[in-house]
């Protein structure tokens, strides 16, 4: 299948009514992005008051470098959703890795803690519809910001299929990216994820690998992952470049076979073996 | 707006005492402008049931972050000194809710006055390649770092009324601090600010200071309000499109967030005296660093020293809280006291401790001194016997003044016995003939330790 990008003036223009008419309507409360771009990225930053900046970024095709940055789109969501991002019927294949997450919702503590997102479609289908929902879970709990070992907020990409079942396609946290793949079903996604999710105890878990996921099958799947040892300069102060990158690519190749239930490898290019 | 209700007086009558409180999120800002009241100390407690979890002292214009706020019972007790006079004032949440109106940051300055950037877009992407194909080289943090930084400069519009002093004073160099102070007299243009790029403060002393003249920092609070600032928002941004272009390009680090760019602290020292400079040696002496506070959600340093010698350094009651991995750390101290200082980690990692690291000279050629060897005749006490002394104090201390790390994983060479006074003697010549060495930089390493030889024993 061949798609043909819109040009970047049309794409401009998209840009500039998306910021000056928001698409509001009592249907579809939230912003919809629509499909007329190449890439999305997409981030919220929240301070321990609530409030909240977001911005995303919309790319025209994959040549372009600066995207056409848009703010104030996220939108608080409708209970049902919050409601459904927790609830133990949608399918979730992060509920082990972010156990924290659901507990401390279960709990109530996340009851006053501000759910903003918009609407995302990950496809053509128009059977399903998506959205990409965040909230400062760490702020909310802990009542303090944490930036530089926690990023912003945390994030989930929620699906509710033709037959009304939810799913979460992708739980992470930070920055989240969305990258139109022409001849895939469904967009590619890129996030982060940070070894400190994986291992919650550990103070000394440092690091994060860049994962690409692919869906199929009925969910999305990593694909490849580049590990960094940005912030392992103190934690792992005994042990060299090498090693840190050893170590932090072990632990992320056990957080995602906690994810996908089984076991990955990496291969020289980054791309992962299942 | 809030009228304080005043419990009691110990001033004559003061015009004007009304004190305008401006809630914006977790921020309570104080416009309160005594009239003929400038350079008043104002010393602030925050009360939520019954504790007071918030005390901060500052100059003119405060504002505390109160994290979290709980925005129903609280009280604000205030003591302004004003020329060694105080005035006690005291008001709780239901004067303040009365009359306050929830007033936005924008309001604050007006809306003319925020950071606002403006782009033109095929610098920004030449930029963003830029940075992108030069970080997959060299993966220098700096460099990215610093051309970010001088973009965003570029491509300021308007500016925030009070972040003006920091974006002039990083005009004037990407290294340079809200404040560069040289001797004690400096200190009286040092106000508490929200909003600097690189270091607050950096103590620059220049020699002369003693026993009877010493130079004391105190009393200062900083806040790193540049984290979760438009400036950093803009920074982060480009950093996602710079990484973005290095996605599959297997490199080992990202270009960091502005929360953890290098170089920036709270209060730096650095030692000169008439002809040495830090990279030579020089001692600062007699310098007290007490009762500040520094608080950073970002990697900021709070009290630094690298280079150069410090004796009788005391750096007592502060209290810092940042998510950096130097909270309190001196290269370099000979003597002095480190104790009741306060250090918490503001990001749920572990708090990393005072430390303290042999001496360092000669900046980029990294010569670390283990020890000291004092000519006959020269006695402790003397300006120019070097011995690394207990320090006082019960602060808990990573001691590294003497240890050479296991593993050396960067250019530093360390020395035993050296005589400083033999070093700072050959230093110009050899530093003169490194900087001939540029077209031959093998020989550098070579150049410095020739001079080391001379003056120590290498460890």
């Amino acid at each position: 299948m061949i798609k043909i990008y819109p040009s970047c003036g049309i794409f401009g223009l998209i840009a500039l009514l998306l910021l000056s008419a928001p698409a509001m309507t009592s249907a579809s409360p939230l912003y919809d992005l629509g499909n007329n771009w190449y890439k999305m990225s997409a981030s919220v930053s929240f301070r321990s008051d609530n409030t909240y900046r977001d911005r995303v970024s919309l790319y025209a095709n994959p040549q372009t470098v600066s995207g056409q940055t848009v703010r104030g789109v996220f939108k608080p969501i409708p209970d049902y959703l919050k409601a459904a991002v927790f609830s133990m019927q949608t399918v979730n294949p992060f509920r082990a890795v972010f156990s924290e997450v659901q507990a401390a919702y279960q709990r109530g503590q996340l009851n006053n803690c501000p759910f903003v997102g918009i609407e995302l479609p990950l496809n053509q289908e128009n059977q399903s519809r998506e959205w990409l929902i965040s909230a400062p879970v760490k702020i909310c709990l802990s009542g303090s910001y944490q930036r530089s070992r926690e990023p912003g907020s945390h994030v989930w990409l929620l699906q509710r299929n033709a037959q009304g079942r939810y799913q979460v396609m992708l739980e992470s946290a930070g920055l989240v990216q969305v990258i139109d793949d022409p001849t895939a079903e469904y967009k590619q996604l890129r996030t982060r994820v940070y070894n400190f999710h994986l291992n919650p105890a550990n103070q000394q878990a440092c690091g994060y690998g860049s994962v690409s996921w692919s869906y199929r099958g009925g969910r999305y799947w990593p694909v490849q992952m580049f590990p960094k040892i940005n912030g392992c300069e103190r934690t792992m102060a005994h042990f060299n470049e090498m090693q840190r990158i050893q170590q932090v690519e072990k632990s992320l190749l056990l957080g995602l076979k906690q994810i996908t239930g089984q076991s990955v490898k990496r291969s020289e290019n980054g791309s992962l073996v299942y | 707006m809030a009228r304080f209700i005043a419990t009691s007086i110990d001033l004559p009558t003061v015009e004007n005492s009304a004190i305008t409180m401006i809630r914006s999120g977790s921020k309570l800002y104080s416009i309160c402008e005594f009239q003929g009241m400038h350079k008043a100390y104002f010393y602030w407690q925050i009360e939520f049931n019954n504790t007071f979890p918030i005390k901060v002292r500052g100059l003119n214009r405060p504002q505390i972050d109160i994290s979290p706020w709980d925005g129903t019972n609280y009280r604000v007790r205030l003591t302004v000194t004003h020329k060694g006079q105080s005035r006690y004032l005291e008001a709780d949440n239901t004067v303040i809710e009365s009359i306050e109106k929830q007033v936005s940051l924008e309001d604050v300055g007006g809306s003319a006055n925020l950071d606002t950037f403006s782009f033109d877009s095929s610098k920004r992407d030449e930029l963003i390649s830029s940075v992108a194909a030069r970080f997959k080289l060299d993966q220098n943090q700096d460099h990215a770092h610093n051309a970010i930084i001088t973009f965003l400069l570029d491509s300021k519009e308007t500016t925030q009324d009070d972040h003006l002093p920091a974006y002039e004073a990083i005009k004037r160099g990407l290294n340079h601090p809200l404040y560069h102070v040289r001797k004690s007299s400096g200190l009286r243009k040092v106000e508490n600010s929200d909003f600097f790029i690189r270091d607050f403060l950096m103590l620059h002393t220049q020699g002369g200071e003693s026993a009877r003249d010493p130079i004391t920092l105190k009393g200062i609070s900083i806040r790193d309000g540049a984290i979760n600032s438009k400036f950093q928002e803009e920074f982060d941004l480009l950093v996602d499109e710079i990484n973005d272009q290095n996605f599959d390009a297997g490199l080992r680090t990202d270009v960091s967030y502005f929360d953890q760019l290098a170089h920036r602290d709270g209060l730096q020292l650095i030692p000169r005296a008439a002809s040495l400079n830090q990279f030579m040696g020089a001692t600062m002496s007699h310098v007290s660093v007490r009762g500040n506070t520094i608080e950073s959600n970002g990697a900021l340093q709070g009290i630094f020293a690298s280079d150069g010698a410090f004796r009788n350094l005391h750096i007592t009651h502060n209290r810092i809280r940042t998510a950096g991995a130097h909270t309190i750390s001196i290269a370099g101290m000979l003597s002095g006291k480190i104790d009741g200082n306060i250090i918490t980690s503001s990001n749920g990692g572990p708090t990393p401790k005072a430390t303290l690291y042999p001496l360092r000279i000669g900046g980029g050629a990294n010569i670390k001194i283990l020890s000291f060897a004092n000519n006959a005749g020269v006695s402790p006490g003397d300006d120019n016997y070097y011995e690394y002394e207990a320090i006082e104090g019960d602060q808990e201390i990573e001691d590294l003044r003497r240890v050479k790390p296991l593993v050396n994983r960067g250019t530093a060479t360390y020395w035993h016995d050296v005589d400083l006074p033999r070093l700072q003697q050959l230093y110009p010549a050899t530093y003169a003939h490194v900087k001939r060495l540029s077209q031959w930089p093998h020989e550098i390493p070579r150049a410095w330790d020739r001079m080391m030889q001379q003056v120590g024993v290498k460890a």
